[in-house]
């Protein structure tokens, strides 16, 4: 579940990010479409909001928001980490860890 | 920061100093100011007045430092922090009496 | 300035304003809050480390019941400090198994401290016997007081941060496009560009890490800061410190001898009385006497707010009868509790702790990030004013001997803690010693070899790193080749950071390498800013 919480903010931040026009382009080599703007930036957070309430499932809520909180950081830093470098597979590996939360929050 | 075009460097650099000072020393008293005003006043158990007042103080401390150096001139800097440290003082050792039971 | 100015000059005002405060608050200090924050960082795994500098303690088992251990240090005290004023007992816990004993020494010889720290082997009731080091407690105690004499030291880092506060705070206000440029890295770039997108990116991300650990930080020492607001209320400094931490309350004990009840009693009747919760500390004040207070603390890592406040209990240590009981339960205790413990981070479970270490790294390369942000503008501005040329060098110098010769002093300390022999006398000073010496060398060869500075201490730190598992096999028989079939993750752990340090700080030496002209390869180094070991 913690792995869940991290994949989470992960996928949230690669949608936020993806939401946004300098970095849309960065991958898909076009202006960001604006049916597509809202979509994401909602999904990414929904992602976040989802991120906390599982780290609080594991620890509880005052312990889980601080986890929550360097989850944050950590999935933050690497994911510009990735995006500065390859964009495409930052962005994918988002996807990936959005398809993989569910599983493991099941697990 | 805010250089005045017509001023002259020494004159600016006193002015840097001046803010510096009202910061540091200005600031710091504003802080000590505030704690011992609520820790008088805060109507709470004694030692948990003094924790509460020793928090907030470190908030108005670092926001006092801020302003002086988002405000207009070194003299409002210095009047910023001096004014209310001393309106602060003067209701702590109005409170006094009281607080010290 | 006049108040006709548009609203929106006067916000670029504002933002020009708190651009040269932020610059300024950052860097007249930036070079302590360097060794602050990476010393810090390496706080948060202290009992760890020591461990690694003692690799004669056996590998970590489950604590020893507290009652139990108790009663240990109750024997161990009573044969060797009967007489002491005082007797303070760390209880084991997961992190740190021994026993940690602390007794006032009523007549100290001369040149002596009047007081003895002890630890104890639970499994043996005897005193560890290890090689002397000061371990993780030495960079413990460098993040707050720089290893200066008291107070000053404190006071020093205290000052430095509370202008880290005011740089966060400034920093905020004048980053214009903080959420625009939330996700913005552009190392290719080069230069100024990119060392700016670096240090955003590790402020912004880590804001309220930066925010907390800074504020908090300052909340400890609240005491010592202000006492205006103490002398306010009371006229008794002495006062407010029994009234705030009433497990060390001090209090009068009568003459006459008067037997103490067996420790382990108290603690077993303190876990009941929290239902189940864990004792973590104990003392007790005149042993022996009659009026003799037995205080019981409870375990720092079980509540966020138990760091520095914790619940106690304190009982009459002859007749056995609670006396009184304080929950520090007010709001302003939890809330201050909170904020230090948050700072502590006593609290945090293992991933928690990674976290912790990993985002105080990104503060870290924060903050050393910005003082190379700071070289880079005046580097992309200068042109030959010779005024500009000499801070610029005199900056980057001091930059290159505080952040890469910091590292290199880090790995020698532990150089030092392998090479020395384990018996020699005083050896722990010869560890730290080792370290600021290093640390000096580092600083004189920045300023000889300016050209080169960066590339070689960085390489030179990388090496020591890279080296150190290779120097713990061939010293100990507790390396990587024994420690990671075994599952000893302490020493594991430790081996396996040196190397992902040494090639964090490789791959930064090599980026350095790479000729001015091609500022691109340097504002790689933003990511991660300093690795010890």
């Amino acid at each position: 579940m913690s792995i869940a919480a991290f994949c989470l903010a992960y996928a949230g931040f690669a949608a936020l990010c993806l939401g946004m026009d300098r970095h849309y382009e960065m991958v898909f080599d076009r202006a960001l479409p604006r049916r597509h703007r809202l979509p994401l930036r909602a999904f990414g957070w929904v992602a976040l909001a989802l991120s906390l309430c599982a780290s609080a499932a594991v620890w509880g809520w005052s312990y889980g928001t601080v986890e929550w909180i360097g989850i944050l950081s950590l999935a933050g830093l690497l994911l510009i980490w990735f995006v500065t470098y390859r964009p495409r597979t930052a962005l994918a590996a988002g996807a990936l860890c959005a398809a993989a939360a569910p599983v493991l929050a099941w697990m | 920061m805010k250089p005045d075009p017509g001023a002259g460097l020494a004159r600016y650099r006193w002015a840097v100093a001046s803010r510096v000072a009202a910061a540091m020393f200005g600031g710091y008293a504003l802080a000590s100011a505030t704690a011992a005003c609520l820790a008088v006043w805060l109507p709470m158990a004694r030692v948990d007045a003094v924790v509460t007042a020793m928090l907030l103080a470190f908030v108005v401390y670092a926001i006092g430092v801020t302003w002086v150096f988002a405000t207009r001139t070194a003299w409002r800097a210095w009047g910023g922090m001096l004014g209310p440290a001393v309106v602060l003082a003067v209701l702590f050792w109005a409170g006094r009496p009281a607080g010290l039971a | 300035m006049t108040s006709a100015k548009a609203p929106q000059a006067q916000g670029e005002g504002l933002r020009q304003a708190m651009s040269w405060l932020h610059t300024w608050a950052g860097l007249v200090l930036g070079w302590v809050l360097f060794a602050m924050f990476l010393t810090g960082t390496l706080a948060f795994f202290r009992p760890e480390i020591t461990h690694w500098m003692q690799p004669e303690t056996p590998a970590r088992q489950a604590p020893m019941p507290a009652a139990q251990a108790a009663d240990l240090a109750q024997r161990y005290l009573a044969r060797h400090a009967p007489d002491a004023a005082r007797w303070f007992v760390d209880l084991p816990t997961p992190r740190e198994p021994e026993l940690g004993l602390l007794y006032q020494v009523p007549k100290p010889a001369p040149g002596q401290r009047g007081f003895k720290r002890v630890k104890l082997d639970p499994a043996t009731g005897q005193e560890v016997h290890a090689r002397q080091t000061r371990g993780g407690d030495f960079l413990y105690r460098f993040h707050f007081e720089l290893e200066m004499g008291f107070p000053w030291g404190r006071w020093l880092a205290s000052i430095a941060g509370m202008f880290m506060l005011v740089a966060i705070i400034s920093g905020i206000i004048t980053h214009k496009k903080i959420f625009k440029d939330f996700f913005t890295f552009r190392p290719a770039k080069g230069g100024q560009r990119a060392w700016m997108d670096g240090h955003n990116v590790l402020s912004v991300l880590g804001l309220p890490f930066h925010l907390m650990i800074t504020f908090s930080g300052l909340v400890i020492f609240m005491a010592m800061l202000l006492p205006a607001g103490i002398s306010a209320a009371y006229d008794n400094p002495r006062a407010f410190t029994n009234d705030m931490f009433p497990t060390f309350a001090q209090t009068k004990a009568g003459p006459q001898a008067a037997p103490l009840l067996p420790l382990g009693r108290f603690v077993a009747e303190a876990q009941a009385q929290w239902q189940g919760g864990h004792a973590g500390r104990i003392v007790v004040s005149h042993p022996g006497k009659a009026g003799a207070v037995v205080s019981v603390g409870r375990e720092a890592s079980e509540r966020v707010s138990y760091g520095r406040l914790a619940p106690s209990l304190q009982f009459d240590g002859v007749s056995g009868a609670l006396l009184a009981r304080h929950d520090a339960d007010s709001a302003a205790m939890v809330t201050a509790g909170t904020v230090i413990g948050l700072h502590l981070g006593l609290f945090a479970e293992p991933l928690l702790r990674w976290l912790y270490f990993a985002v105080s790294l990104a503060g870290t390369a924060m903050v050393g990030t910005g003082l190379a942000l700071w070289v880079a503008k005046r580097r992309q501005k200068a042109g030959a004013a010779a005024q500009q040329a000499f801070s610029l060098r005199l900056v980057d110098a001091l930059n290159a001997g505080s952040i890469a010769g910091l590292c290199v002093a880090l790995a020698v300390y532990f150089w030092a803690n392998r090479l020395l022999p384990a018996e020699l006398d005083g050896r722990s000073a010869w560890e730290t010693r080792a370290f600021f010496i290093a640390w000096g060398l580092a600083f004189l060869y920045a300023f000889a070899r300016r050209a080169r500075m960066w590339p070689d201490l960085l390489a030179l730190a990388a090496g020591l790193s890279l080296m150190l598992p290779v120097l713990n096999a061939a010293t100990t028989a507790r390396h990587l080749g024994v420690s990671l079939p075994a599952g000893d993750w302490v020493m594991a752990g430790f081996d396996l950071a040196a190397l992902a340090s040494g090639g964090l700080l490789a791959w930064m030496a090599h980026k350095a390498r790479k000729p001015r002209a091609q500022p691109a390869a340097r504002p790689a180094r933003a990511r991660a800013a300093l690795e010890p070991r």
